[in-house]
């Protein structure tokens, strides 16, 4: 395939010029958290959803919020509770008495950026809502239908410590999410400064740096990117080698996984590996940015068995194990 | 008169003796006959086996035998016959035998009997003589399981065995004549430097149109030889981990970023379908060849440090 790789090495790094100024913008509110800015960038870019797990007072809310002020969108936090309706996610339709008629009132879920806080706290038919309307990417109210915004990104959390009084999200809806992201606590120096800014009173204000249509354009070209049959054949092996690990000379996790990563992993760690290659300045894609995905991408797919809990083996041990077999091209 | 007396008694005596001399000499020989069955129940599929021997002392063709026919049987039908002439010597006595031997196989099931046999022979005198066996009877019973089938499974069974063992050292021993010559003739190993540095000179060729395979090839060969340098686990595959990994061994910078430069360039070649330089080439050879150098002289001085 004759690729004019210059040609597309130019397209990219026009249309992820933003991505500087971006993270600087964001830096000005949010110390740290490099590793969670990149990979909701890549959410946006790939057009999928993340699910992000980490324990309170971590800035996931202030991150997301600062992430739509800087790319000039609309923002919506729902707090998850166990009494939550599925209405007041998606809307519902009031009756107007100086109308005599029903009227929709659109719900928090119309928005760019959403933060679902706690997922796991409401009932599954909340749940459901809200996945729903991530695949579908609209909504339908009594006989209408309406069509949610763009970019749409769905940003849900889930408290890894406090599991009691909780509706755990079944491994069918997790799969929905492209990414799940792990968030650790800041470094000292980070912390330090965290403290002194926040200390010294008042919050920074974060222009806009980029517009949505911008991003809507960056998504486009994500999708232009070049992907070598290399690359293709090195991420079936990753995805298959969570199915079959003994055809990969990985026996001893055969014990170990209940059930392999499914196609979704695949057409979503192409896409993924596709947005990292964009934010590096690069019109193809190569290993790094496969392996530089595949944890979030596969860490919530590889579902374990007993013998794997017993032992204290996580999902993230035995992707590590077959990162280091599979060859890499 | 009384000399005469004595001159016949002299004669008599004389003659006594040489008659007895000629007795002793031409003294009739005895030979004894006797017939023996070798079994007296023997099963309807096996062979009755018959032995007539006629022995006496003297040389064996002292005595001229009759041909002898084989005896008249009941329920037994002759299979074969043989004969023999064994002649012994024993303190100076000459002893020789005639022996006949008589195979039947049974008929039926139930008595046999073999009749007497009839021995005719002319001794030294040519004076015929006849000597008869008694009647022998015998019991043809229940045949037995054929021994014979089960011999020649056995042998199979142990010639196959014979074979695959012979087949097996014959492949033991070529392989190991084998193994013994490549030591002998095989050249001492070389470095993974070396090797690196023999690699690119003998692998590359820069002068080829296929220019994607041979950066393909230098990126190979310089993942080999930075795995052998700095002990690299598997799970170092990509160049950002090996740019951290490199930074963690203090490789220093200039080294590090001509590194970075030249990887990229391989990955270029590698995973952008056809993005190639051809000018570039032959600089990233010339780095890869200098890094190799470099970064093992740097090696061998740390060592000796």
């Amino acid at each position: 395939m004759n690729v004019d790789i210059q040609a597309l090495n130019d397209k990219v790094q026009k249309e992820s010029a933003f991505v500087q100024n971006l993270t600087e913008e964001i830096g000005k509110v949010i110390v740290g958290q490099t590793y969670m800015v990149e990979r909701l960038l890549i959410g946006l870019l790939a057009n999928g959803h993340v699910l992000l797990e980490g324990v309170p007072g971590l800035a996931k809310t202030l991150t997301v919020n600062t992430l739509a002020l800087a790319i000039d969108t609309k923002f919506q936090r729902i707090q998850f509770t166990p009494d939550l309706l599925p209405a007041d996610l998606i809307g519902t339709l009031i009756y107007d008495q100086e109308k005599r008629e029903f009227t929709t009132k659109k719900g928090p879920i119309f928005s760019n950026l959403v933060l679902a806080d706690e997922i796991n706290r409401s009932p599954a038919k909340v749940q459901s809502a809200l996945l729903e309307a991530m695949m579908e990417r609209q909504v339908t109210i009594g006989e209408n239908t309406f069509k949610l915004d763009d970019p749409f990104l769905v940003l849900a959390t889930q408290n890894p410590i406090e599991q009691e009084g909780t509706y755990p999200l079944p491994e069918a809806q997790i799969d929905r999410f492209m990414l799940k992201l792990s968030v650790g606590y800041p470094s000292r120096e980070e912390e330090l400064e965290i403290m002194r800014r926040m200390a010294g009173g008042g919050t920074p204000t974060v222009q806009p740096v980029v517009s949505p249509k911008e991003i809507i354009s960056a998504r486009n070209t994500v999708g232009d990117i070049y992907l070598d049959a290399k690359i293709e054949d090195y991420i079936i092996d990753i995805v298959f080698a969570t199915r079959e690990p003994g055809r990969y000379g990985l026996e001893a996790l055969t014990e170990l996984i209940s059930f392999g990563a499914s196609p979704r992993a695949s057409i979503f760690l192409v896409q993924a590996a596709k947005a990292h290659a964009l934010l590096r300045g690069r019109g193809y894609v190569t290993p790094d940015d496969v392996r530089a995905m595949c944890m979030d991408i596969l860490r919530h797919r590889v579902l374990l068995t007993y013998e794997a809990e017993a032992e204290e083996i996580t999902a993230e041990n035995i992707i590590q194990q077959i990162l280091a077999k599979i060859e890499v091209p | 008169m009384g000399n005469i007396r004595i001159f016949l008694r002299f004669f008599d005596c004389l003659f006594m003796l040489i008659a007895v001399l000629f007795s002793s000499v031409f003294a009739e020989t005895e030979v004894k006959i006797t017939a023996r069955i070798i079994a007296d129940e023997v099963p309807l599929n096996r062979e009755v086996h018959l032995k007539v021997s006629a022995t006496w002392n003297g040389p064996a063709n002292s005595i001229k035998f009759f041909p002898l026919d084989p005896p008249t049987t009941t329920n037994l039908k002759l299979a074969s016959t043989a004969t023999a002439n064994i002649v012994k010597s024993d303190s100076g006595i000459v002893s020789s035998t005639r022996q006949y031997e008589f195979l039947f196989t049974g008929e039926t099931l139930g008595m046999a009997y073999i009749d007497e046999v009839i021995l005719r022979y002319h001794d030294a005198d040519l004076q015929e003589h006849v000597l008869r066996t008694a009647r022998l009877p015998l019991k043809i019973i229940d045949p037995v399981r054929d021994s014979g089938g089960k011999s020649i499974e056995q042998i199979s069974i142990a010639l196959i065995l014979t074979v695959g063992i012979a087949a097996a050292s014959f492949f033991f021993f070529y392989k190991r004549k084998r193994a013994a010559r490549e030591v002998e003739n095989a050249t001492p190993e070389k470095s993974y430097y070396e090797k690196a540095l023999d690699d690119l000179h003998n692998k590359i060729n820069l002068q080829t149109s296929d220019i994607g395979s041979q950066y393909a090839e230098i990126s190979r060969i310089m993942w080999h030889f930075l795995r052998r340098r700095f002990d690299l686990q598997p799970a170092v595959g990509t160049t950002e981990e090996l740019m951290k990994k490199l930074e963690f061994h203090h490789v220093p910078m200039e080294d590090r970023t001509a590194l970075q430069e030249m990887m990229q360039a391989c990955d270029l070649a590698k995973f952008s379908g056809g993005g190639t330089d051809p000018n570039q080439l032959v600089r990233i050879y010339e780095i890869t060849k200098q890094l190799v150098e470099k970064l093992e002289n740097k090696a061998n001085l740390d060592s000796a440090d």
